[in-house]
């Protein structure tokens, strides 16, 4: 173990009060102020000093101190509030934006592929039923083939010398319920054979979703000379 | 030999804990409640700072809100090389060093009288409190005054460190880290700034003699 001198043992002092020595050092501080009066004073004022200090009360904070703080910092930080607003959204959204869009790159994909598979057979299905019945085809509208209308206006009795324009209400069972002239000829006779006629006709009546409705149809009867 | 180290924050690590960086973030994410939480855990250990090193409550006050301040401005470059405790006392010595400076420049002596403390009472011996004689306060107030009138004779340097390890208790890694000086450094200091202060402070010290 090295013996110290005064000198060097005196630079000791502080660190050793902390700890801060190593193990050699802090022996041969031990050993040498067991010996000298003079560095045993100084170790103990060190000692005492060091107590004094840290026995210091602490003082009071100033009243209001911690509120005025809080308001000042309050005010400083909502002074930025867009700054405030963007660092927020930064904070939230920045480590979600790597898994946002792996995320909707991988739906896309996924869709596209199902979309894709969907589409070879039924696509070309839907397709010719389209064709085949467009999509206002789910109402059909009333029409006739009856050849009752057609003998009564061609026959010789009859002598339409302006066009003839009936509005027809037509039932479900295909039989006219209500009637209207709208032009032509207005006389008995003409009115007599247009009642037989529209009481007689049969139409075959217009469908809603495959049932058949009620629905109107306008007739029109144009004489044609030869 | 028996040694006594008792000191509050003495062998905290200066690195930054999973704890910590956790209270930073929500310090960088402008969180109301870090913000206040910040306030009540350090105001009271930067105002005992700054109050030592300048000795001037009015002057004390102003700096802490000025340090609280300057950490919310710096938050955001905060890297949490060191920890949080060590970098705030950084911002916190910065200002009061600077306001100190900025007295000296102007040949301004700090105004606060040493004959009271800033409530006027010698700090924890109230009016009511029935312990202390009115002889032992007058002594403890005339003690204060002179520890504190021996800091004021102090250089800078040698107050700050005498500040953060003697009275507020940091260790030596966290006072290098305050003032940015190495360990050596911190040791050679505090050697001679304690030989300072024990040359004004003789008078108040017990020396046993074994």
């Amino acid at each position: 173990m090295r013996s110290l001198d005064c000198p060097s043992a005196q630079k000791l002092m502080s660190a050793f009060i902390d700890s801060m020595v190593t193990a050699a050092e802090s022996d041969s501080l031990e050993v040498h102020v067991s010996r000298c009066q003079a560095c045993q004073r100084q170790l103990q004022s060190f000692k005492s000093m060091r107590s004094l200090l840290s026995r210091m009360e602490k003082p009071p904070l100033p009243e209001d101190m911690v509120l005025e703080t809080r308001v000042r910092l309050s005010q400083e930080r909502n002074k930025n509030f867009r700054a405030r607003f963007e660092n927020r959204l930064n904070y939230v959204f920045k480590p979600l934006v790597i898994p946002a869009l792996f995320g909707v790159s991988l739906t896309t994909l996924f869709f596209g592929i199902l979309l894709g598979c969907l589409a070879s057979d039924n696509t070309a299905l839907a397709e010719a039923r389209l064709e085949e019945e467009p999509v206002f085809g789910l109402y059909k509208p009333v029409h006739t083939t009856d050849h009752t209308m057609l003998r009564f206006v061609s026959s010789d009795e009859q002598n339409l010398d302006e066009p003839l324009t009936i509005e027809t209400h037509v039932g479900d069972e295909g039989r006219v319920i209500d009637y209207e002239v709208l032009s032509g000829p207005q006389n008995p006779e003409v009115n007599g054979w247009i009642h037989e006629m529209m009481s007689l006709a049969q139409f075959t009546p217009a469908t809603a979703f495959g049932r058949p409705v009620e629905s109107k149809i306008i007739l029109s009867f144009v004489a044609v000379r030869n | 030999m028996p040694r006594e180290i008792t000191y509050n924050w003495l062998d905290r690590p200066a690195e930054l804990t999973a704890q910590e960086a956790l209270f930073v973030s929500r310090l960088k994410a402008n969180e109301d409640a870090a913000y206040d939480e910040l306030v009540r855990m350090y105001s009271s250990p930067i105002y005992h700072v700054a109050y030592r090193m300048t000795g001037d409550a009015a002057e004390a006050s102003d700096a802490v809100q000025d340090i609280f301040l300057k950490v919310f401005r710096n938050i955001g470059g905060f890297k949490g090389e060191a920890a949080l405790k060590t970098w705030i006392f950084k911002i916190a010595f910065s200002e009061i060093l600077n306001r100190l400076r900025w007295w000296k420049r102007r040949h301004r002596d700090t105004t606060l009288s040493l004959d009271e403390s800033p409530n006027g009472n010698v700090p924890g011996h109230g009016v009511a409190d029935a312990g202390p004689t009115p002889e032992e306060v007058l002594q403890a107030k005339e003690r204060e005054n002179a520890i504190q009138q021996a800091l004021r004779r102090l250089s800078h340097e040698h107050r700050s460190i005498i500040v953060l390890r003697d009275i507020e208790g940091f260790s030596y890694t966290e006072i290098a880290d305050v003032l940015g000086i190495s360990m050596g450094t911190v040791k050679s200091r505090l050697a001679r700034a304690r030989a300072d202060l024990k040359k004004s402070l003789m008078r108040y010290l017990s020396v046993r003699y074994l």
